[in-house]
């Protein structure tokens, strides 16, 4: 599938609004109506373009998200699955569990007990300098997520 | 002197499939999966036995060690079957293999006998290989 400058600037708008959105009940029709595209189409195009779907993708965002709120703050589970836009705990536990190996519990504590300081990132834990060579990740603080 | 090796990188295709290849496949544990610089994923496991060993699994991509190109080659490589992933130590070699295949593990050599132990090649879901290798005693 060969897409067109067009299609990408609208598949793009459709992923900046679900990057903003993550939070929202996902709603394919509403971000295919955002990009000025059918529902098939913006779904063919995103996948081609971003190598994903549209649902991997806002998937992905509300994991990585939850990630960092579960080392970070001190919200319950219930919580963080509310605040990434998942309404089943069930649901959002088991994708969870999925995508990184752990239940978010699991992930909490892993990563806390890794951490010099309390709800921060154990970036100690983390080679930065092979890590900057490796996946070109910066070696300041302040760029940890 | 270097006292160990703490960490050995391992191209993938995809880390999420990775993860649950080494996770749910061959039995490794989390070390750390952390997102750091809005997007790059350090992802790292190990084997239950040796946590201070990690491989960190880690997707070729374009920036400062590859250019797109190079990135292109290396994933394409890793798709090929031209890089080993470690050989991997196993008390029972026979019935490790019987344990990974039973779970869908790829392998591409059985167990066999050699003058230094049994050992089998299998391969992850990236299309790296790996030596499943019990030391003669």
């Amino acid at each position: 599938m060969t897409v067109n400058h067009t299609q990408y600037k609208k598949v793009c708008l459709g992923r900046d609004y679900l990057t903003q959105h993550y939070a929202l009940a996902f709603d394919l029709a509403d971000v295919a109506t955002y990009s000025c595209m059918s529902k098939y189409h913006f779904c063919r195009v995103f996948s081609e373009v971003f190598g994903e779907s549209p649902y991997q993708y806002i998937s992905k965002i509300r994991i990585e998200r939850a990630k960092e709120l579960l080392v970070t703050s001190q919200r319950s589970i219930n919580d963080i699955c509310e605040l990434v836009g998942y309404t089943s705990i069930g649901s959002f536990s088991a994708l969870f569990r999925k995508k990184t190996g752990l239940s978010p519990t699991q992930y909490r504590t892993k990563l806390q007990a890794l951490a010099s300081d309390p709800l921060t990132h154990p970036i100690q834990s983390i080679p930065m300098c092979y890590a900057h060579r490796l996946f070109g990740a910066k070696l300041e603080k302040s760029n940890i997520e | 002197m270097i006292q160990s090796i703490a960490h050995v990188t391992v191209y993938v295709l995809n880390q999420d499939e990775a993860l649950d290849f080494y996770q749910n496949k061959l039995g490794f544990e989390v070390g750390t999966d952390m997102t750091v610089d809005g997007g790059f994923r350090w992802l790292t496991v190990f084997a239950k036995a040796q946590p201070d060993l990690e491989l960190v699994l880690a997707e070729p991509k374009e920036g400062p060690m590859f250019t797109k190109d190079a990135a292109d080659k290396i994933r394409a490589l890793v798709a090929d079957g031209a890089f080993g992933a470690g050989v991997f130590e196993t008390a029972n070699c026979q019935k490790t293999y019987e344990e990974l295949f039973a779970k869908g593990v790829e392998f591409i050599q059985p167990p066999t006998e050699q003058f230094y132990g049994v050992e089998a090649l299998g391969v992850d879901n990236s299309g790296n290989w790996f030596s499943l290798t019990q030391r003669a005693k």
